[in-house]
């Protein structure tokens, strides 16, 4: 007795701590959905100090969405998202695999050396001159293949893979499925959860891509949508330009409201995806029922 | 003599057979796991082309190198950059800085996606779960330029909402943003508002793959809430944990510049100087890539120790480890 | 011009199978240059890396590109590349040896530009450039300064010289105040308090200060007399450079500016303040006096004027006599050699020059007559929206082709005509008296290793003596661990040998 209402006081301070958490979150994001709809001159007027505009204004979306290759750096950024996502889920998943086997020779190498890549990086150029080896430069490719696999997610991934029993292989195996059979038919269903997360990841991250872009893209309309984003919303203080930029700019400089609605403009796709997504990591799996 | 040369022939045979037998082992065993091979195949080329082969970059840091002149043809200058790096006077504070960022992460970032995570799983009703979960994960698609932004709408001296909050209440106003002693609580607290709702998912994800019937047979057994957290799902969990742990240890050298170089300021130089943005000062503006590379391999190796070391820790109190 | 003979037509007509591989506009003249037979010529193709600041950067298809090609013969292909990223850009296409027919490098300081041109890796342009008159009309002051190793490899990307970031005050304000614009700091200062607590925009309200924040090292350099980019280090004194950080006159600045902090004449979190938020203070018509360009302090003006419309940036002339120089030059164009073969050299220079031309300037920076930009009888020009929408501006083709405007900083888009006129005004007087940055063009190995080490660690100080954190006699005791600097007095040395050396030519 004394448990169940202990249990029920606990359920309910944690009900209380979560809703604080949202709003201390929610708070200043309302305030950057809030600042995206403002009139740049009100923000100037009011130091940016306000919650709710005087006027609502589509100034800075109208600004953002009236160059020519927004819609060609949108379709480029989904493109790469969907095609990049879902080959480095494929090749990552099928890695990890592997690693968590222990039966697979030179596991221990392999893994050291994927560690090995993780902690040491060899800089811009090496990477740019290979890029450029592979006559790749200019090519929607080097968006997508020089970071196909993250070897952060492979040994996290691997873990995930880790805790699937043994036995449930063997049996699989008793009755003839080789490998490919077991990690498509049995393996990937149990998985859905890790894959689900780790496809967001990968989904963000190509969504996200912006200095491989600027690096190895030459056309402006082969440019993501962070690339054209980010040219309109550079300022002296951001840009690593610095000093360059300050002294001689002959534009002007983006309002604070431009660069929430930019925020604004390049996260609405993510928020669309992910409810689709975040059911697969909200219900358990019932092991025993695959045993049958 | 001739016993010798006989004994010494039989152990010759012994190794010959002893090696055919060993590479025939590993040929029936790549025979026997040939689609597992297959399976990997692909992985391994990535890592093999696009991460083993640039990796002769980390060689510069012992050169003054020189693109034009390439890696075959540029000076080798041994340690050094190195000796350059740890000769600067200001070389343990960077490294102080660095470190200190960092264990203040550790210490007070890590823990909270799991402890989130673990408070979101045992909300009983889904559709708040969710929605909460939704909310919490949004901060992390701010770029940093607009959480500095926020961070300085908040505290700044002259006109910050928390300082006039202050005033209105009677005290004095408090200079968040140019005062030293409070510069690394506040990244902290940027960090943990950005990201640890976005943490939560790889944790949610592998609370997933929990067998919920082990809760039910808890539950009959008469486990209270706290004793199926602590015998259930916690160690469910433990394996991801320790996996991030030590991967998040062996970047510890890694602070991430956007944040600490937006966030810097004059006033608080002694507490904000880091080694990215120490490279990006030195080495990057001037095109000194062996320095600046030379600085990376040594945060890189730094982070090798570390993790070699907590790996092997965690392997003798009996866990799977990263490798 | 090049008088062609029978044999040279051979020469050149050889050189040009060699390289038609790579490009294919290849020309076969039949007839002398300078009669307009370019009908039988193909467009020759030019490949061009450079920066961009507006928007999103112009599109091959261009109207103003086009017309370039047109009037050039030429097909260009560019590409553009942010001006944010431009310094990583620039180095792997540097590294990677992939480079375009002419390449735009930022800094004079870029160590692999510097080693690949003391190479052999660019052309040296020198004994060409005598045939194209519009960019002979270059100062010779700025060719000079971006000479490699004596010779031309750079062809500068000129840009004005009088109208650089400096500061600017609220001429509307001081009339409210009836007060007269400062020549020296005792005078800044005081307009610096009326503005915090005068009343200046006369609301009846106490809500205006007097600095915006932006700019701050601008009003120190006026102490020093160093140009540079805010906080100079280096005075040129009786031929030689003198390092004005070890000078006392650095205390008396510095004490100006605590008193400026501790009497809130500018806002509490300068130090913090980005330049941005700076801008907005003067946008906003809360701070009246800001650091910018004549050019950029007309956004402020244009700003404020929505909340009072009276409202009025005006450039200062000078304080205690000084106001800086700007280099002249916003980054150089190099021409590599191993791929662009000498004629093709040559077409390169006539575009440029074409460029650099009244009517290609023109052409670059405001578009076509009509379409993009209207005139009026007095030759003032006033954009239109195609101008916004075709990308056209001195930020996207004005960072390809430069000629030397002395009034360039005199304009920006959406100026009226008397503000204009008065900037020109303004312009004449500061060219009697601006001080250039003497280092700019040189070059000190142990600075480019230190510098910035050491610029950081001296801002640092001065800030926190500024703000009253540290004091006064902390800078004494840092300007003697200087002085004891081997590394610090090296590069005092490099600098004036290297000074000296560009000097002799």
């Amino acid at each position: 007795m004394k448990n169940g209402k202990f249990e029920s006081a606990l359920g309910t301070i944690n009900i209380v701590l979560l809703c604080t958490i949202s709003l201390v979150t929610l708070i200043p994001l309302y305030y950057v959905l809030a600042l995206s709809f403002t009139d740049p001159t009100e923000y100037l007027v009011k130091g940016g100090q306000l919650l709710f505009p005087d006027k609502l204004s589509l100034a800075s979306y109208k600004y953002l969405l009236s160059t020519a290759t927004f819609k060609n750096a949108t379709f480029v950024s989904i493109g790469i998202s969907l095609i990049g996502t879902l080959v480095s889920l494929a090749v990552t998943s099928t890695l990890a695999y592997g690693l968590s086997r222990k039966r697979l020779l030179g596991r221990k190498i392999m893994l050291r050396i994927i560690l090995f890549t993780l902690l040491f990086n060899p800089g811009i150029i090496p990477n740019y001159i290979l890029v450029k080896d592979l006559h790749l430069i200019n090519n929607y490719a080097a968006l997508i293949l020089p970071v196909l696999t993250s070897g952060w997610y492979v040994i996290l991934m691997k873990s995930f893979f880790d805790n699937i029993p043994p036995e449930l292989e063997e049996a699989a195996m008793l009755e003839g499925c080789t490998d490919i059979t077991v990690f498509t038919k049995i393996v990937l269903p149990l998985s859905l959860a890790s894959i689900a997360a780790f496809g967001l990841f990968y989904a963000v991250s190509y969504w996200n891509s912006f200095f491989n872009a600027v690096l190895y893209i030459n056309d402006p309309k082969k440019w993501t949508l962070q690339v054209l984003l980010r040219n309109m919303i550079i300022d002296s203080s951001t840009s690593t330009a610095g000093g360059a930029v300050s002294m001689e700019s002959a534009e002007t400089p983006p309002a604070e409201t431009l660069k929430m609605a930019a925020v604004i403009l390049a996260t609405i796709p993510i928020l669309i995806v992910y409810p689709f997504l975040q059911k697969h990591f909200d219900k358990g799996v019932m092991l025993g029922s695959v045993k049958g | 003599m001739h016993l010798s040369t006989a004994y010494q022939q039989k152990d010759v045979n012994t190794l010959i057979d002893y090696n055919t037998k060993k590479k025939k082992k590993i040929f029936t065993s790549i025979k026997q796991n040939i689609f597992l091979y297959l399976l990997v195949l692909p992985g391994v080329l990535y890592f093999l082309l696009f991460k083993i082969i640039p990796m002769w970059g980390v060689l510069i840091s012992f050169q003054n190198y020189s693109p034009y002149t390439g890696l075959m043809h540029s000076e080798w200058v041994g340690l050094q950059n190195f000796k350059e790096l740890f000769a600067n006077s200001d070389f343990v504070l960077i490294f102080r800085n660095t470190m200190a960022i960092s264990l203040l992460n550790l210490v007070f970032y890590f823990p909270v996606p799991i402890i989130l995570s673990l408070m979101l799983n045992e909300v009983t009703n889904r559709r708040f779960k969710n929605t909460i979960q939704s909310i919490v994960y949004l901060p992390h698609f701010l770029s940093w330029v607009i959480i500095t932004g926020l961070t300085f709408v908040l505290f700044s001296q002259s006109n910050g909402l928390i300082n006039n909050l202050l005033v209105s209440m009677g005290f004095e106003k408090y200079n968040f943003l140019t005062n030293p002693k409070v510069f690394w609580p506040i990244l902290t607290f940027q960090a943990i508002w950005k990201d640890a709702g976005w943490g939560t998912i790889i944790y949610l994800a592998a609370l997933s793959g929990i067998d919920v019937q082990q809760y039910e047979s808890a539950r009959m057994d008469g486990a209270s809430k706290i004793q199926q957290m602590w015998h259930i799902t916690l160690p469910g969990l433990r394996n991801v944990i320790i996996t991030l742990l030590i991967l998040r240890i062996g970047h510890i050298m890694d602070v991430g510049f956007e944040q600490v170089f937006l966030m810097q300021n004059s006033a608080v130089s002694q507490v904000s100087d880091v080694f990215e943005t120490y490279v990006y000062r030195v080495g990057v503006q001037n095109g000194r890539f062996s320095y600046s590379t030379a600085v990376g391999v040594f945060k890189s190796a730094i982070g090798l120790i570390l993790v070699i070391v907590t790996n092997n820790i965690a392997k003798k109190c009996g866990e799977e480890g990263v490798y | 011009m090049i008088t062609i003979t029978r044999k040279s037509i051979v020469l050149l007509t050889a050189s040009m199978v060699l390289v038609s591989g790579l490009f294919g506009g290849c020309s076969s003249k039949k007839a002398e240059p300078g009669k307009a037979d370019v009908k039988q010529e193909k467009p020759v193709e030019i490949s061009v890396f450079t920066e961009f600041n507006t928007a999103e950067p112009p599109t091959d298809d261009n109207p103003v590109l086009k017309e370039f090609e047109k009037k050039t013969n030429t097909k260009i292909k560019v590409n553009w590349t942010s001006a944010n990223n431009y310094k990583d850009k620039t180095n792997v296409i540097l590294a990677s040896g992939d480079m375009p027919d002419l390449m735009k490098v930022q800094d004079f300081s870029n160590s692999l530009m510097q080693e690949m041109a003391s190479k052999g890796a660019f052309w040296d342009l020198e004994p060409y450039l005598k045939d194209y008159k519009s960019l002979m009309e270059y100062p010779k002051e700025v060719y000079n300064k971006v000479k490699i190793g004596g010779k031309q490899y750079a062809l500068p990307s000129v840009r004005p010289t009088e109208g650089y970031s400096f500061v600017n005050i609220r001429r509307d304000w001081l009339n409210n105040l009836n007060m007269k614009m400062p020549t020296n700091m005792d005078e800044l200062y005081n307009v610096l308090y009326a503005f915090t607590y005068n009343d200046p925009d006369k609301n009846g309200k106490n809500d205006t200060i007097g600095h915006t924040s932006r700019g701050l090292w601008n009003m120190y350099d006026s102490f020093t007399g160093a140009a540079g980019t805010g906080a100079g280090r280096f005075k040129e004194v009786n031929g030689k450079l003198v390092n004005m950080e070890l000078d006392p006159v650095v205390n008396e600045a510095l004490t100006w500016l605590n008193k400026v902090y501790k009497n809130k004449l500018l806002p509490e979190d300068w130090a913090v303040m980005k330049d941005t938020q700076g801008e907005d203070l003067a946008k906003a018509g809360k701070a009246g006096v800001s650091g910018d360009t004549i050019e950029g302090i007309f956004r402020s003006t244009a700003e404020a004027r929505k909340i009072d419309p009276k409202a009025d940036f005006e450039p200062v002339v000078s304080l205690n006599g000084y106001v800086p120089k700007a280099s002249g030059f916003g980054g150089m164009y190099f021409i590599p050699k191993q791929s662009v073969k000498e004629d093709k050299v040559k077409k390169i220079l006539s575009l440029m020059d074409y460029g650099a031309s009244d009517e290609g300037f023109t052409l670059a920076c405001y578009g076509i007559k009509g379409v993009h930009y209207n005139e009026d009888s007095s030759g003032f020009k006033t954009t239109t929206d195609q101008a916004l929408k075709d990308s056209v501006s001195q930020s996207s083709f004005g960072k390809i082709f430069e000629r030397f405007d002395k009034y360039l900083w005199a304009y920006r888009t959406g100026m009226d005509k008397p503000t204009f006129d008065r900037n020109k005004k303004i312009i004449d007087e500061i060219a009697k008296v601006s001080v250039p940055d003497r280092t700019i063009g040189l070059i000190s190995q142990t600075d480019l290793k230190f510098g910035a080490d050491y610029e950081k660690k001296s801002k640092d100080l001065k800030t926190k003596i500024i703000m009253g954190i540290e004091p006064i006699s902390a800078w004494n005791k840092y300007v003697e661990t200087l002085k004891a600097d081997t590394n610090y007095m090296k590069i005092i040395e490099e600098y004036n040998a290297a000074f000296a050396e560009k000097n002799k030519k």
